[in-house]
C-alpha cells in the first residue's frame, strides 16, 4: 500500500528518534557525572556533587514523544501486530471487508482517542496543569506531541481504509495484505 | 457478573480474531464493556488513561533496552557470541537453545522486565538459532518462558510494585526472588536436554555440531565473548557500584553496545540510525498496546469484574492448599486479559487479607505472585511475550502460544515445588 | 449513587484504612443511597492523574499526597516547610488555617476537599549516629521534591533525585547516605534493611488530602450530601488519631528491628532549624499576600515568631 503522506509519518518517526536519542544522552550524562565523583572520592578528593536537576522528569515526559509520534510510522511499516491466523484463510474478496472492518474500528477509536485528548489539552491549559516535580513542566506541552502522534495515525488509518476501500469495491479479488510478507523481511534484514 | 465477564471476553476474542490490531482490540473492548455495563463515557477515561500511561520515568528503560538489543543484532556483536558460546555447548544436548534460557538468565539481572528481556535477548538469538537449523519451536518456546524470569530475578518492577502495595521489604523480596529464579532455569535447562536427547536431535532440530575442537582453541575461540561479557558486566557493575539505578542502567546499555561496537569495528552512522528506527517501531508497538492494556484495566477496575471474582474465592472459606489452588486458576484466567502489574493491582486488595489469615509468609506469596504472573506473560490473547515474539519473527500469536506450553507446565512445577519446601524462596531473604 | 475513589496507597497503610473506614461509614449513614468504592494502590488512577480525573469527571474523589501540588501555588508547600509546624497539635492548627485558602484553590477546579490527614512527623535516616551539624557536609540526602532539595542544599548536603521504589537499592549500592521521611515510611519500606539510625527531628508533618467532585456532590439529595460531611468530619479525627498510633507503633517497630531512633541534640537541631528558616524566608518570596498573612497569622497564634 502506498501513502501520499509518508514523508509526514516519517517526520513524526524522526521526533520519536530525536527523542530517543535525549532520554538516552540525558541519563548517560548524569550517570557520567557520577562516575567522575566517583573517581574523584577513589583518589581522596571531594565530590562535585553535580547533577542535571529534575533528569528524570525530562526522560519521563520525553517518553512520550520517543513512543506516542512513531504511532503512524510503525503502522505503515506494518510493526503494530494483529492476530492474522484467521482472517489469512479467507478468500481475498471476503478478506478485503474484514480488513474494512479492522480498519474502520481502529480509525474510530483514534478519532475518539484524539477528540479526547484535545479536551485534556484545553483543560490543562485552562487550569495551568503542570509536572509535580522539580521543573513544573507545562503539561499541555507533552500532551500536545501525544496528540501529534494520535492525529498523524489517524491521518494513516484514513489513508488505509480509503485504499481498501476502493479495491473492496473496485477489484475485491486482487487484495493481498501486505504485512505479512513485511514483518518476515524485517527479521532478516 | 457472569454475563459480564463473557460477554467482554467474547468481544475481546471477536475483535481479535477478525485481525484487529492488537492494541485497538484491547481499546475496544474497554470502550464497550464501559458502555455497556458502567454509566461511565469512555471518551474521556480513553484519553486520560493514555496519556497517563505514556509517560514515566520507569518505563524509560524499554525503549532504550529495545534499542540495545538493535545495536548487538545489527553490530554482529550477537554473532560473535555464538561462534564463542558453539564450541562450548557443542556436547550438552540442546547446544545453542540454552542460549535462551541462560541469556534471558543473565539479561534477567540486568533488566526489570520481561517484554524487555525478551526483546533484547530475542533479537540476538532468534535470527542465529533459526540461520543455525535450529527447531523454531523450541526457539521460541525458550525465549518466551526464560525471558519472563526478567521479573523474578532481582531487579524487578513487578516485586517494587507488590513490596510497595504491601509494604513488604524491597530487598528482601529480591533475595527472595533468585531461588525459584535459579529453579526454573534448572527445570527449563532439564527440559531442553530431555526433549534434546529423545526428540529433538533424531529430527535435526538441535543444529548442526561444530567440527570437534581442541581447548586450547576452544578457549583461543572464546575471546568472541569478550565484548557481550564486558557489556553485561558493565552494566551490572554501574548498578551494583552505585553509579546507575536500574532504570538509569539501560541507558547505559545503549552507550556501552555502541562503544563496544565501535571498538570491534562494527559500528557506523547506518546501524545507529537503522537501529534507532527499529527500536522506535518495536517500542512503539509495545507502548501502544501498554497504554490499550491499561485502559482495558480501567474497565475492569470500574466494572470490577477481577474483584468481585476475587470476592466469590475469598467467601468459599477454603483451606490454604486449596485457597492456593483457587488463587492460582483465578489468577491464570484474569492472566489471560490482564497484565502482569494491573493483575496484581486488581486483586491484593481483595485478596491480601485472605492470604494472611491463611498464614502464607508475604515474602514467599510476592514470589509466588510474580511466577504466576509470570505465567500470564505467555498466556493468550494478552500475554506481552507473545506480543513482542510475534513483533520479532513475524509467527501466529497461537503458533507461539503452542511453542511455549511445556514451559509453562513447567512454571506451575515450580510453584507446586515452592510451596512443598517453602525454602526455595524463603532460604536467603531469612539468612540475610 | 455510585462513587469511585482513587488513592496512590496500599490498604497497608492506614490513610487507606482510614479512607475505607470513611467510605463504609457513608453507605450505612445513607443506607446504601451512597456507596463509595476505594481503589487503593494506584490501581484505577495513578497519583498524578488523580486531581485532574476527578476535575474530568471520570471519577467522583481522590486521595493525593497534598505537596505534590506545589508547583500549583506556595500555599501547597507549607505543610513541607522544615520547623514551621513540628508536632500533631501545630500541624492541625496549620491545616485549620491554610483550609480557607485551599478549599477556594479547589473550588476554582470545582473540587471539594473532605477532610485531610497527617503523616508523622518526617525525620532522618542515616547509617552512622547523626552528631554534629558538619556531618551534612556533601552528604547525599535523598530530595524527594523541591523544599527538600532547597532545605538540604541549606543544610551543605548535596540533594540526590531517588524514585522511592529505588530506595534500598541506592542506600545498598551507595548512591544515598540519608533520606528524610516519617517513622511510618520508614517502618513500611523495612528501613533497617539499609540504615541503622534514625533522627526523630519532627522537621514536618505533610498531608493527604480527600476531595470529591463538586458536581458529584451538588447531585445528592441534602440528607445524603450531610452524611458526607458528617462522616469526613469524623474521618479527619479518626485520621489523625491513627496518624499517632502509627507514629507510636512505627517508632516501636523501628527499635524492634535494631535502628537506634534519638532526639538530635541541640547542635543539629539548631542547624536544622537554622535552614529551615532560611527556606521560610525564600518560601515568603513566592507566596501571594493571602498565603503570607495565613501564616503569619498562624505563627503569632503558636507564638513561635
Ligand atoms: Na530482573
Ligand atoms: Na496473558
Amino acid at each position: 500500500m502506498r501513502f501520499r503522506l509518508l514523508k509526514l509519518y516519517n517526520l513524526g518517526a524522526w521526533g520519536a528518534a530525536l527523542c530517543m536519542i535525549a532520554i538516552c544522552g540525558l541519563v548517560a550524562l548524569q550517570v557520567l557525572l557520577r562516575c567522575v565523583d566517583g573517581l574523584l572520592v577513589l583518589f581522596g578528593a571531594a565530590r562535585l556533587g553535580l547533577g542535571i536537576t529534575g533528569f528524570s522528569e525530562i526522560a519521563a515526559y520525553l517518553l512520550v514523544g520517543a513512543t506516542g509520534l512513531g504511532l503512524a510510522y510503525t503502522f505503515v511499516h506494518h510493526a503494530h501486530i494483529r492476530v492474522t491466523l484467521l482472517v489469512s484463510r479467507l478468500p481475498p474478496a471476503v478478506r478485503v471487508w474484514t480488513e474494512v472492518f479492522c480498519l474502520a474500528v481502529a480509525l474510530s477509536l483514534t478519532v475518539a482517542l484524539t477528540y479526547g485528548l484535545t479536551q485534556l489539552i484545553d483543560e490543562s491549559i485552562e487550569f495551568q496543569d503542570v509536572s509535580s516535580g522539580f521543573l513544573s513542566i507545562p503539561l499541555w506541552i507533552p500532551q500536545t506531541a501525544l496528540m501529534v502522534g494520535v492525529g498523524l495515525l489517524c491521518l494513516a488509518l484514513i489513508e488505509a481504509l480509503l485504499t481498501t476501500l476502493k479495491t473492496a469495491l473496485t477489484t475485491p479479488s486482487r487484495f493481498h495484505s501486505d504485512d505479512a510478507d513485511d514483518s518476515r523481511e524485517e527479521s532478516h534484514n | 457478573m457472569l454475563i459480564m465477564s463473557l460477554v467482554t471476553t467474547l468481544i475481546l476474542f471477536v475483535l481479535l480474531g477478525s485481525g484487529v490490531w492488537i492494541a485497538f482490540a484491547l481499546i475496544g473492548t474497554a470502550w464497550l464493556s464501559l458502555a455497556m455495563f458502567t454509566s461511565f463515557a469512555p471518551g474521556p477515561i480513553l484519553a486520560s488513561d493514555f496519556w497517563g500511561s505514556s509517560y514515566g520515568w520507569d518505563l524509560t528503560a524499554l525503549p532504550m533496552f529495545i534499542w540495545m538489543g538493535e545495536i548487538l543484532f545489527r553490530s554482529g556483536l550477537a554473532n560473535n557470541m555464538f561462534r564463542g558460546l558453539s564450541p562450548w555447548l557443542n556436547r550438552l544436548p540442546g547446544r545453542l537453545l540454552h542460549t535462551n534460557i541462560i541469556g534471558s538468565g543473565m539479561f534477567a539481572a540486568v533488566c526489570g522486565s520481561s517484554a524487555a528481556t525478551c526483546a533484547t535477548v530475542g533479537k540476538m538469538t532468534v535470527p542465529e538459532l533459526e540461520k543455525r537449523g535450529y527447531d523454531s519451536n523450541m526457539a521460541i518456546g525458550t525465549l518466551a518462558s526464560a525471558s519472563t524470569l526478567g521479573l523474578l530475578i532481582p531487579p524487578s518492577i513487578m516485586l517494587i510494585v507488590y513490596g510497595v502495595v504491601t509494604e513488604q521489604s524491597i530487598s528482601r523480596l529480591f533475595m527472595a526472588g533468585i531461588g525459584p529464579g535459579a529453579l526454573i532455569l534448572l527445570l527449563f535447562m532439564s527440559f531442553l536436554v530431555g526433549w534434546a536427547l529423545l526428540i529433538g536431535n533424531r529430527h535435526g532440530g538441535t543444529g548442526i555440531a561444530d567440527p570437534a575442537m581442541s581447548l586450547v582453541d576452544k578457549i583461543r575461540n572464546s575471546w568472541q565473548l569478550l565484548p557481550i561479557l564486558a557489556l553485561i558486566g558493565g552494566i551490572i557493575g554501574s548498578i551494583y557500584g552505585g553509579l546507575a539505578s536500574p532504570t538509569e542502567a539501560a541507558a547505559v546499555g545503549v552507550v556501552l553496545a555502541m562503544l563496544i561496537a565501535r571498538y570491534n569495528g562494527h559500528f557506523n552512522r547506518e546501524i545507529f540510525r537503522d537501529s534507532l528506527f527499529a527500536a522506535v517501531r518495536t517500542a512503539t508497538m509495545i507502548a501502544f498496546i501498554i497504554a490499550g492494556a491499561s485502559f482495558l484495566t480501567s474497565a475492569m477496575g470500574f466494572t470490577q469484574i477481577p474483584s468481585r471474582l476475587a470476592q466469590v474465592i475469598a467467601g468459599m472459606g477454603l483451606s490454604p492448599t486449596a485457597l492456593l489452588v483457587a488463587l492460582t486458576l483465578l489468577l491464570l484466567v484474569l492472566g489471560c486479559f490482564l497484565d502482569g502489574i494491573s493483575l496484581i493491582l486488581l486483586v491484593t486488595s481483595i485478596i491480601m487479607p485472605m492470604i494472611e489469615t491463611a498464614g502464607f509468609d508475604l515474602i514467599w506469596f510476592g514470589i509466588y505472585l510474580v511466577i504466576v504472573v509470570e505465567m500470564s506473560q505467555i498466556t493468550p490473547p494478552v500475554g506481552f511475550n507473545l506480543f513482542v515474539i510475534q513483533g520479532l519473527t513475524g509467527k501466529d500469536i497461537l503458533t507461539i502460544t503452542r511453542a511455549t506450553i511445556p514451559f509453562f507446565l513447567l512454571m506451575l512445577l515450580a510453584i507446586a515445588l515452592m510451596y512443598q519446601f517453602p525454602a526455595i524462596a524463603l532460604y536467603l531473604p531469612q539468612a540475610m | 449513587a455510585q462513587w469511585n475513589l482513587a488513592t496512590p496507597y496500599g490498604d497497608a497503610s492506614f490513610h487507606t484504612e482510614n479512607t475505607k473506614q470513611f467510605a463504609e461509614d457513608v453507605a450505612e449513614a445513607t443506607d446504601g443511597e451512597l456507596t463509595i468504592n476505594v481503589h487503593s494502590g494506584g490501581s484505577l488512577v495513578e497519583h498524578g492523574e488523580i486531581k485532574s480525573s476527578v476535575r474530568r469527571g471520570t471519577i467522583n474523589a481522590g486521595e493525593i499526597f497534598l505537596s505534590t501540588l506545589s508547583n500549583e501555588s506556595p500555599i501547597y508547600e507549607v505543610d513541607t516547610l522544615p520547623g514551621v509546624a513540628g508536632s500533631y497539635e501545630e500541624a492541625y492548627q496549620l491545616w485549620e488555617v491554610t483550609k480557607p485558602v485551599i478549599n477556594d484553590l479547589f473550588a476554582e477546579e470545582g473540587l471539594m476537599p473532605l477532610y485531610a490527614v497527617a503523616w508523622p512527623a518526617q525525620g532522618i535516616y542515616t547509617d552512622f549516629e547523626l552528631t554534629d551539624p558538619d556531618e551534612f557536609d556533601g552528604l547525599r540526602v535523598r530530595a524527594p521534591n523541591i523544599n527538600t532539595q532547597r532545605f538540604i542544599e541549606n543544610l551543605g548536603g548535596s540533594p540526590t533525585e531517588t524514585e522511592e521504589s529505588d530506595i534500598p537499592n541506592a542506600f545498598s549500592t551507595g548512591r544515598v547516605d540519608a533520606m528524610i521521611t516519617s517513622s511510618s515510611t520508614g517502618n513500611a519500606m523495612t528501613a533497617w534493611d539499609y540504615v541503622s539510625h534514625y533522627t526523630d527531628a519532627n522537621l514536618w508533618l505533610p498531608k493527604n488530602i480527600v476531595f470529591i467532585s463538586r458536581d458529584a456532590y451538588q447531585q445528592l439529595d441534602e440528607s445524603t450530601q450531610d452524611a458526607v460531611m458528617e462522616a469526613a468530619a469524623e474521618a479527619e479525627e479518626r485520621g489523625w488519631e491513627l496518624s499517632r498510633q502509627d507514629n507510636e507503633d512505627s517508632l516501636q517497630a523501628l527499635q524492634d528491628n535494631g535502628i537506634t531512633v534519638s532526639e538530635p541534640n541541640d547542635a543539629v537541631a539548631e542547624a536544622l532549624q537554622a535552614a529551615g528558616d532560611e527556606l521560610y524566608e525564600s518560601w515568603l518570596e513566592r507566596a501571594d499576600e493571602r498565603a503570607e498573612q495565613v501564616l503569619e497569622n498562624y505563627r503569632q497564634q503558636v507564638g513561635n515568631d
